[in-house]
Parts: structure tokens; sequence; C-alpha cells
């Protein structure tokens, strides 16, 4: 284990802290722009019009969501899908972890919940359209119906696989039940979980989207499908733009989230490494 | 025993395929000839899309050259993707979607009409409140949530207008799409206040009690044309003479289909390519078939949308016109 | 002897047990139409859509839907997770390649494949090609994140034990790499071919190419209730076979991890 030594000659902490920062920055820039240098490139020379340059692209993203379509379509948007990842990891977790730790429920219920796991959203709207018509709970439930399988999945994944010397040793320590369960089975099962929760991410948006272009008159989604349907090429991609940057901007909030939550493990994959 | 085992598993096995069916198994018409000429036309999965199966199923294709796949697109937003790319030939749908790509310079043409809706007496959709929203008149309709299929084409447009002359402000309706087959149930649940939709929905919706607003077809364009037939310029550069021979054989089948004396045909070629039943498939209200493009009505759709914001500007009408 | 009975009650508590929770489940969808708390037509009875079901295993030309289905599928889950598995070991393992590409896949990563489809149809058409570019799209990113995670989770003692043996990059990998990133990669095969399927079906729906997506659609725009349920069934129960054959596979490949082990002690 070796431990940060100081050593004669040490560079000044101002310009240390520049270098890391620079390098950071080049380190997440490099490539996108590489990426988008070349697309300009291409579109330059292909002169397709269903793949128009960056610039244009650019140029329409300011123009479409700069304004009151923000309001109007995206907060709303992003406020059923934050509703539905929440409910995902509420409902996810609590029945993960009661299936996972009772043995026979799992049996029981796992066939039935395999069948429906497998049942592509799109095809759920339609019936749940029916029950609970074009509203944003139906929304809500569609993000829930894909978006909840990641995080049980791995929730009785997670249960399931922890050590069972430590369980045996909880036990034999008299540790209650509750107990266990809190400060034993779950901290233990959280690197799976938030595995779990980070695939739901991705999986909510892509339902959200879906979601709004099958059944629906405002939202992200559907204004996407409303550029794809109007041949609004530019405006399209503006709209896929959007959706990257959503999805950059929530998996830098997991990102937070799951160092705080998972300080321990990443504590002891630190040390492990050195 | 490993011996009889097999043979039990065979013999099952040839009964269960004996009794399976193939509901794609067409009867091959005539000659299997290699001289046809493939062609793939997108058209949508519904009763209108009868006259065109027919003419398949009555060889007349085959008369002009032609051996024709009809794919089941869906709202043909992908079929004018799939034209450009090559990898269809022909698309049969609705106005605006060669309108707005016209106005995107995607080089879409139509070449010829395929169904209209009645100048008068009964027309082919319409549109129906629910017993419970108490509308009765296109003005009511102004202030409440009415849905239609699919947002920004004829139908919004067509119901705007119609509202507007009936007295009622058009902006105030709240339009929400919702696909036809689900609108009984979006009535039912007070969802939506009034739908628009096309036969069988129409004769459903109003023999349970619900009330038929208006036909907005005819009220706004009548006669105005629903599906028309269309293309792209590089397939017309390309291959003037399929573009020529298909358009003779949709003409020819366009009227075959028309004619009393082939209703049977058009019914039957429903119940071979839909799942409908039967009842619903010999009483459902066919368009007019043509294939004589009228521009007028279009013209004027394609101002009412402008009028109404639902088109940023009139198509090239000159380009986007060329009648075969 | 004692331990062989065991597992033979074990496995039969559990089929049955199974089975007990798909027959509970039938029980109660039945009832909702019969008791009218969804109308029938919304929400068909369990045996019209089982008789329409038996029917539509007896035609061959559904038989075909689903051998589309599942080719697209095969292929764009095959495509996927090579080049997942290649990409994901070669960014895992080299520290700055995946500081570089850090931002471009948190970028990527989520955007739906929906969104690509007019691309795809631009470039294939109404064929499997164009499902198979949003079928790979979206599966790739199921195995890519976990094959990076599985190989940033190597045990440093052992790493460093490897190293100071002097082992080969090659036999590196087989020994060291291989090893930790297993039960990740087959979380996220598993996934993977959860979400081809998916997709396949989604594509399906969308473009139109041949398949059940297709057939489900066709029954939506008829209004077929009964048909549209017993495709819905279809698709759940050939979710379920493949995640049985996965884990199944799993299970053979993982025999040494914890979470199958442990079940076995307790």
């Amino acid at each position: 284990m070796t431990t940060q030594a100081t050593t004669v000659g040490r560079p000044s902490r101002a310009r240390g802290v520049l270098h890391r920062i620079t390098a950071s920055f080049l380190f997440a820039t490099g490539l996108p722009v590489i990426l988008v240098a070349a697309w300009a490139a291409y579109s330059t020379y292909s002169a397709n019009r269903f793949f128009p340059g960056p610039l244009t692209v650019l140029d329409a993203f300011v123009d479409t969501w700069v304004g009151p379509a923000f309001l109007e379509d995206v907060v709303p948007s992003l406020l059923r899908l934050a509703g539905g990842i929440l409910v995902s990891i509420v409902v996810g977790v609590v029945a993960g972890t009661v299936i996972g730790l009772v043995h026979w429920l799992r049996d029981l219920t796992e066939p039935v919940l395999e069948f429906f796991r497998a049942i592509p959203p799109p095809v759920l709207i339609p019936i749940v359209m029916l029950l609970l018509g074009i509203t944003d709970t139906m929304k809500l439930v569609v993000i829930v119906s894909g978006a909840i399988w990641p995080i049980l999945l791995n929730t009785i994944e997670g249960v399931r696989s922890t050590d069972s010397v430590m369980i045996e040793t909880a036990r034999a320590f008299g540790i209650t039940r509750a107990e266990r369960l809190w400060f034993l089975v779950l901290p233990a099962a959280s690197p799976r979980i938030m595995t779990g929760v980070r695939q739901a991410l991705s999986v909510a948006l892509i339902l959200m989207v879906i979601s709004e272009m099958f059944a629906s008159s405002s939202g992200l989604g559907y204004r996407i499908a409303y550029f794809q349907r109007n041949y609004l090429i530019a405006q399209m991609w503006s709209g896929v733009l959007l959706l990257g940057l959503i999805g950059v901007f929530l998996a830098t909030v997991f990102g937070i989230v799951e160092r705080r939550v998972l300080r321990w493990y990443h504590g002891i994959k630190e040390v492990d490494r050195g | 025993m490993k011996k009889t085992l097999a043979v039990g598993v065979i013999a099952s096995l040839a009964i269960v395929l004996s009794g399976c069916t193939d509901s794609e198994a067409t009867p091959t018409p005539g000659s299997t000839d290699s001289d046809l000429r493939p062609v793939r036309v997108a058209a949508l999965p519904i009763t209108e899309t009868a006259a065109l199966w027919g003419g398949i199923a009555a060889g007349i294709f085959e008369r002009h050259g032609l051996a024709v796949e009809v794919l089941p697109a869906q709202g043909g937003a992908y079929a004018i993707p799939a034209m450009i790319n090559g990898d269809i030939e022909f698309t049969v749908g609705q106005p605006f979607g060669p309108f707005r790509a016209d106005l995107q310079d995607l080089g879409v043409v139509m070449i010829g009409n395929y169904a209209s809706s009645y100048a008068d007496g009964e027309d082919i959709n319409a549109v129906v409140a629910s017993a419970a929203s108490g509308i009765t008149r296109p003005a009511e309709l102004a202030g409440r949530k009415v849905s239609v299929n699919s947002l920004g084409a004829a139908g919004d447009v067509t119901i705007m207008a119609a509202v507007e002359a009936d007295g009622g402000d058009p902006s105030t309706i709240e339009f929400v799409e919702v696909p036809f087959p689900d609108v009984p149930a979006q009535l039912e649940a007070g969802n939506i206040d009034a739908g628009w939709v096309p036969e069988p929905f129409v004769t459903a919706l109003v023999s349970r009690g619900d009330t038929l607003v208006v036909y907005p077809y005819q009220a706004t364009i009548p006669g105005l044309p629903t599906l028309t037939t269309f293309t792209t310029t590089a397939l017309i550069e390309r291959d003037a003479d399929l573009v020529a021979d298909f358009a003779a054989a949709m003409k020819e089948t366009l009227e075959w289909a028309q004619d009393p004396a082939n209703e049977t045909a058009v019914r039957q070629a429903i119940k071979d390519n839909l799942e409908l039943p039967e009842a619903v498939a010999d009483t459902v209200k066919l368009p007019e078939f043509g294939w004589e493009l009228d521009r007028a009505s279009m013209e004027e759709l394609a101002e009412l949308a402008v009028k109404y914001g639902v088109l940023d500007r009139m198509p090239n009408f000159d380009r986007l016109i060329q009648q075969h | 002897m004692a331990v062989r009975s065991t597992r033979h009650r074990r496995w039969l508590r559990k089929t049955t047990l199974g089975i007990a929770g798909l027959v509970g489940f039938l029980t109660v969808w039945q009832l909702i139409p019969t008791l009218g708390i969804v109308d029938a037509q919304y929400l068909p009875h369990v045996t019209d859509v089982a008789v329409r079901l038996v029917n539509e295993l007896r035609d061959l030309a559904f038989w075909r839907r689903l051998g589309d289905t599942m080719t697209a599928w095969a292929i764009g889950l095959a495509i996927a997770s090579s080049a997942a598995v290649a990409l994901g070991t070669v960014v895992g393992l080299v520290p700055f390649l995946r500081r570089a590409t850090h931002t471009t896949v948190e970028f990527l990563r989520p955007i739906p494949s929906v969104a690509l489809i007019p691309l795809a149809v631009l470039m294939f058409g109404i064929r499997m090609q164009a499902a198979l570019v949003i079928i790979v799209f979206a599966s790739f990113w199921q195995v890519f994140v976990q094959v990076i995670y599985g190989v940033a989770d190597i045990d440093a003692v052992a790493r460093d034990t490897a190293r100071s043996f002097g082992l080969t990059r090659r036999a590196q990998l087989r020994h060291l790499v291989l090893p930790t990133a297993l039960p990740y990669l087959m979380t996220g095969l598993r996934l993977a071919a959860a979400v081809a399927l998916i997709l396949a079906i989604t594509a399906e729906m969308v473009i139109g190419n041949p398949g059940l997506g297709r057939m489900i659609e066709l029954s939506r725009s008829a209004g077929d209730a009964v048909g549209l349920y017993a495709l819905v069934v279809v698709t759940g129960l050939l979710g379920l076979t493949i995640n049985i054959v996965f884990r199944f596979i799993e299970r053979r490949t993982l025999s040494w991890h914890q979470s199958i082990r442990g079940e076995e002690v307790l």
C-alpha cells in the first residue's frame, strides 16, 4: 500500500489543479470533437437530406428547444420520466428485496414475472390506454412497466448473493432480522442495485419517448415523432441531441448519487487497488 | 426402445403438421412468369386497400407485367424514406405525406388518386361524439377534446373548417391523437368528448348511442381525396416505363373496384387480408375509387392547412402533381 | 443419497410453486372480464385467447413470422455482443480509453434507438436490416457497459500476483480478466437478449418489416383484441424461453460463483 509521499520540489498546487482540470476537459471533449468533425466532413461531402451537418442541427436545436417548447413539452416529459424512475426504484427495491429473501416467494412469482418482463412495453400501451386513458398516469405506468425490471432483477440477484458466511455470522451473533436486512443484506446488494438503477435510467428514457410517440399530443417524444412524420430532419436530429444531453445529465446525477451511496464499496475497492 | 420413441415422435410430428394451416398460401394465379417485374407498394392495412388487393388477386397487375407485393405500412411515415431508399416503389397514403415531403424538397410526386370521400349522402368518416358529452353540432366542438388518428393532417384541418363554418371557434378545440380502434373505448371512458373515425367504427358507435356530429370531409370539401398514390421523381427518371405500366394497372384496378359488379370480389379481398368479422367486411362502406387526381380539392385542403397553421406554406403543386 | 433426494424435492417444490403462481395469475385474468370489472372487449377471457393461440400455432404463416422475428433477434444480438465484448474489453482494460470514451458513451447510450428509425429505414428500407440497426444499437450498450464494469472489477491482489508471475497478456485475459468479467458479461447478455427481443418487436411494429411485431400492429389496427392478446402471450412466452435458456447457460458457466453456490449450501 502506497501513500502520498511528499518529495522535495513539489510543483505548485495551483498548477497541479489546472493540469488536472485541463486533462479532464480534454478527456471529456476529445472524442466528441473528433466525431463531430467527422460528421461535418461527411455531411458536406454527401449532401444526404436525411443527414444534415452539425451546424444545421445546432441551429434547429436553438430554434426548437430554446423557447416555449421547452416548458410545454420538455419539462412535463422530464417530470414524467423522474416520476417513473422513482416509482420503479421504490417498487423495484422493495419487491426485489422481499422476493430475494423469501425463497418460496421467488419460486412462486418467477414464471409470472419473467413472463411480464418479456412483453415489449409498446405492446402494453394499447392495453394500458384502455384502463387509464390518454393521461399522464398511463405514460408513467408504461415507463414503470419497463424500467422496473432491471432494478427488480438486480435487487433479487444482489440479495441472493449476499455472502452466506456473513449471514451465518450475523445470525450467530443474534443480530435481528430487521437489522440484518438494513445493515447487511441491503448494503451488500447495493452495488448490484445501483447497476440495475443505471440500466433502468436508459430504459425509462426510451420508454418515455415511446410512450409519447404512440398515444400523445405533447411531450418530447411526441415532438420527435412529429418531426419524423413531417420530414423536419434537422429538428428531429436536434431532438435526438436533446435526448443525448438529458441522458448525460441523468448519468451525471446518477454518478453523484452512486458515489455517495456506495462510498464504502468504492473505498474498499480503492484500498484493494492500492 | 429408442427406435419406438423415434417412430413415435415422427408419427406425432406428422399428425401435427398435417393439422397445420397456412394462412399465407395464396393460390398462384396462372403462370409463375419470370418476366413479371417485382413491385413493392406500401399501403395501410385498412379496408380501403381492398381495391389494390382485389386488383392483384384478379390478375390485373399481372396482365401489365407486374408482380405486386403490398406492404402493410404503419401510418406511412416510413413509407417515404423507404421510397427514397429505393426499397419500395409506390405508396398509397393520405395526401399530407406528399405535401410535407414536397415542402422539404424530398422529390415525392403524386401520380394518381386512389380513393375519395362522398360528395353527398353517408360519408366514409365522421366525427362522433359520446352521448354524455351532449355535443350535437360542429360548433359545439369548440373548447372540447376531439381525437384524430394523426395530428396535422386532413382530419383536424377539415374538422376545424367545419366548426368554423358552423359558427364555432376552431382554435379552442383541443385535438388529441388516438388511433381509430381505440376511440370507442376512449369515448366510453370519457377521456375524449368526440372522435374522428372511419367506418366501421362510425356505424358501431352510432348504433350504441353516440351522436354523429358531422362529416368533416363532406362539410368542407365534398368529394375530398382520402388516399392518393405517390412515388419519387428518382423512380420516374430511372424507370418511366415501370411507372407508366403501374399507373395503367392502377387505373384499371380502380375502375374495376368501382364497378358494382365486382363488389363481392373487393369484399372478399378484405376478408382475405384483414382480420375483420365477416359481417363487418360485408357491410363496411367503401370509398369512391378513382385514378384521376383532383388538384383543385387538394389545393383547397392545403390552403386550409396553411390558414390553420398546420402547414407552413403551400406545397408546389406544379411539381407535386403529375397525373400518370 | 440424502443429497439427491433433497435436491429433487427442492426442484419439485420450485416447479409446483411456479405452476401455482401461473395458475393463480390465469384465474385472476379470467375472473376480471367474467365479473365485468373490465369489458371483455378490452380484456378478453383467457379461454378465448387460449383458443386463438392454439389456432395460431397451427398456422404455418405464424411460424414464418416468428422465424423472422427470431432471426432478426439472433443476428442483432450476435453482432451487438461480439462488438461489445471486443470493444468493452479493450476500453475497460486501458484506463486512458476509458476516460476518453466516457462522455461519448454516456451521451450515445441513452438515446432511444427508436429515434434512429427514420435513418435506419432510409438506409435499408422496410426490411430486417433496418430493424437490425435498431436492435444492435440498443443491445450493444447493455453488454458493453457490463463488460467495462466487469473488467474494472478485477481483484487488485490477483492482478498484481498475475503481473509478478509474469503472465502473458493472453494468459492474463484468460485467467484473470475473463473469470472476473464473466458474471457481469452473463448478466449483460441476459439483459441484452431481452432488450433485443423487445426492440425486434418494436421495430416491426413501427417500421413494418415482417415479424410478430407487424402482426401485433395489424391486430391492433383491426381492433382484434383477442388476436392482440394471443400475440402478446406469445411474446411473453418467447421472452420467458429466452430467459430460461440464458439462465441455464449462466448457471452452467458460473457454477463456481457465489450467487449460485450460496443456494446449494443454504
